[in-house]
């Protein structure tokens, strides 16, 4: 079942088009990555799926129920924290959640046991303000998972995390999303965090997707690879490589080279080479893949 | 909804704000019950009967001294020393007069016997009135004295004493501090108070923790009106109603069903028309009598009026802008400038009849010397009760549409 269906949406701020052309979907149990640089849109789509915004075009559905027109019915299904989780600082983290809890019609035993799965038990009864920015972070997630929603929506949910607090911050996602069947739409610009974390991964850069791609054992299918050699024989080696077919792209710097090249032809170029007569002195891979892929789409392969 | 309300309000308590402003308002109205229990007590220094025996005394013996010191100059003449004598002896005969009429009134005074007092003033009143009667030049004098005629026979009747101007009770204090608080402190303490209302959830930007709640914007927005609304009105008239409290167990509560006056309409006083300047004058003998405790609820029914239009017009400034400094900051600012502009030029006193933090003197509208104010006899407690109503609509109607229909770019 689609928990979350986004189709077409535009948004302008001002003069800017910020969102030139939206559409994806997240299945139940599904975990989303949302991956782009700073700027492309991010934030502005995350605020459309939770109502802040309006878009201008398209439509976004949450369970089958419109964002724009049945505002507090989509939102029942929804937990998110929007950027920086910005809690009552004035109040302790146990009022905060009650709030929510009150207005969402949730039992208080439920506020324990959450607080318990964010490790924030023995801090619970103190204000937010005296809390560091990654208690405020489980604070946040903690405050989004309350109701149980169906969608689990989080914004760069790691900043300020210290390592540990990033594991267990994707120990509980991926507990919430197989246990209860969540989905959950993580944004972020963190490779790793997305390639831990997601089944499924969106390449979004200027306000458009460029790709959306299904996540296999922390990869991504990729077309192409970018290799780094170096030779001894560098005048040679860029005559024998500009004629192969798998090659792509070549870059020189002095003795070392950049190639772009078709997946998998790692194999060919070295054998072509050594057999020509070039001596080899190294080649590795630039990038892991989804590393690859992400400058492909979203740096134009540069780089 | 209720839930909403609730939230709003516990959220609004828990501010630490909240409770330094509801400080400062309770040592303001302490400061002001004292310096008008202090007046009262000076004013009878001046003005009470003990008071003015006194003075008349002492004025007499200054006028018979001032009698025997014939200055040199005339001294030789017979008949400039007549002269000068003379012109104090009617002085001198007034103030053995007057004395006589205080000494009387001391003697009954003392004896509590006020119900005597009362009903030589009613006779003396009524001569007055049988002097004029038939005179169509005295019409509005007969009307006044008829009316004074009533009131006093109404005490006379319910068996109430007098007060004086130099009295201090309860009911005056509640009556005094509803009068003075509603100057510019109520105003400028409700800026204060509700100025971070919505903007006050902006920075830090709470508001999107608020807003990805299953609840539409539009009950978000009520409920945060009705609980700053509520919030406010109560707590002003709380701590009044405690005052009144205090300083009823200590001065007393003051007669509930002393008569006071309410609803006298103004006009423009035609001998000076022609002129072209204008100036209103009250019609003598309208207005009418009603129970004091009457008269209390009707000033805290519009005070809390007036406390609700205040706080609608913070509230929208809140809703307009993000930040709750700016917003504290632009609604002080307006009130200071209604005060400054408003009052000090004639020239805008027709805007000015539409500005409604001018109006915040609630007991002017009760009497109706709002009129006078403005020199409008068309302002009264009626046209200032609808203009108060519009601009509480108004300002709900555009916070309404601005918050539920901007984007949330916080």
């Amino acid at each position: 079942m689609k928990v979350l269906e986004v189709e077409g949406v535009y948004k302008r701020l001002g003069r800017r088009d910020i969102i030139k052309g939206v559409s994806f979907s997240i299945n139940e149990g599904e975990i989303f990555g949302f991956l782009g640089p700073n700027g492309a849109g991010k934030t502005t789509t995350i605020r459309m799926l939770v109502g802040l915004i309006r878009p201008d075009q398209g439509t976004i559905k949450i369970c089958g129920e419109d964002v724009v027109r049945n505002t507090d019915k989509a939102l029942a299904n929804i937990g998110a924290v929007v950027e920086n989780p910005e809690l009552y600082t004035y109040l302790t983290g146990r009022q905060n959640l009650n709030m929510i809890a009150e207005i969402r019609g949730v039992d208080k035993k439920a506020i324990d046991e959450i607080v318990e799965l964010v490790n924030l038990t023995g801090r619970i009864n103190d204000k937010v303000k005296k809390y560091s920015l990654g208690m405020k972070q489980r604070l946040g997630l903690a405050a989004a998972l309350l109701a149980k929603p169906k969608l689990l929506i989080l914004d760069e949910p790691t900043n300020g995390l210290d390592p540990t607090g990033i594991i267990d911050f994707r120990e509980i996602v991926k507990k919430a999303a197989k246990a209860t069947n969540t989905a959950v739409f993580v944004s972020s610009h963190i490779l790793s965090e997305v390639q831990q974390l997601c089944d499924v991964v969106a390449f979004i850069n200027d306000g458009q997707i460029k790709s959306i791609e299904s996540i296999v054992d922390g990869q991504v299918k990729n077309e192409k690879e970018t290799l780094v050699i170096v030779t001894k024989d560098p005048d040679m080696s860029q005559d024998i490589m500009v004629n192969m077919s798998v090659v792509k792209d070549i870059k020189r710097e002095e003795d070392t080279f950049t190639v772009t090249a078709e997946k998998e032809a790692a194999c060919d170029i070295i054998r072509e080479l050594v057999t020509k007569g070039v001596d080899v002195c190294e080649v590795y891979k630039k990038h892991n893949q989804l590393e690859q892929r992400y400058m492909e789409l979203v740096e134009g392969g540069k780089r | 909804m209720l839930k909403l309300i609730k939230i709003e309000t516990f959220k609004l308590f828990k501010r630490t704000k909240t409770w330094v402003i509801l400080i400062a308002f309770i040592l303001l109205t302490s400061l002001i019950g004292y310096m008008s229990y202090r007046d009262a007590k000076k004013m009878r220094g001046y003005y009470g009967t003990e008071a003015q025996l006194a003075n008349e005394r002492e004025r007499l013996k200054w006028l018979e001294e001032s009698r025997e010191s014939i200055p040199d100059e005339i001294k030789n003449n017979e008949a400039l020393v007549e002269e000068y004598k003379k012109s104090y002896d009617h002085d001198i005969e007034s103030a053995k007069v007057e004395i006589a009429r205080l000494k009387t009134l001391l003697q009954l005074e003392k004896a509590g016997d006020w119900q005597n007092i009362l009903k030589k003033q009613v006779e003396e009143l009524k001569a007055q009135q049988e002097m004029y009667k038939g005179q169509s030049d005295y019409k509005d004098i007969l009307a006044q004295t008829e009316q004074e005629i009533d009131k006093l026979q109404y005490l006379l009747d319910n068996n109430i004493r007098p007060e004086t101007n130099y009295d201090y009770n309860g009911r005056i204090f509640l009556a005094g501090i509803i009068a003075i608080l509603g100057e510019i402190f109520l105003a400028m303490g409700i800026a204060v108070f509700a100025a971070d209302m919505v903007s006050g959830e902006a920075t830090p930007p709470t508001l999107k923790l608020l807003l990805t709640q299953p609840v539409s914007r539009a009950k978000v927005i009520l409920s945060k009106f009705i609980s700053i609304n509520i919030s406010a009105v109560s707590l002003i008239i709380g701590v009044e109603l405690i005052g009144f409290l205090i300083v009823g167990l200590f001065c007393g509560f003051g007669n509930m069903k002393y008569p006071m006056t309410v609803g006298v309409k103004y006009m423009y006083d035609p001998s000076i028309l022609s002129s072209g300047y204008k100036q209103v004058i009250p019609v003598l003998g309208s207005g009418e009598l009603i129970p004091a405790w009457q008269y209390l609820v009707k000033l805290l029914l519009l005070q809390a009026l007036f406390i609700i239009v205040c706080t609608s017009l913070v509230f929208l400034i809140s809703t307009l802008v993000k930040a709750s400094m700016v917003s504290m900051g632009i609604s002080v600012v307006s009130i200071i400038a209604s005060y400054v502009v408003f009052l000090g030029f004639n020239g805008l006193k027709n805007i000015a009849k539409y500005v409604f933090v001018l109006f915040g003197n609630v007991e002017r509208l009760l009497t109706g010397d709002v009129a006078q104010m403005f020199d409008n006899p068309d302002i009264n407690l009626n046209s200032t009760v609808i203009m108060f109503i519009v601009w509480i609509v108004v300002s709900y109607i555009l916070s309404h549409i601005t918050f539920t229909k901007k984007d949330i770019l916080i």
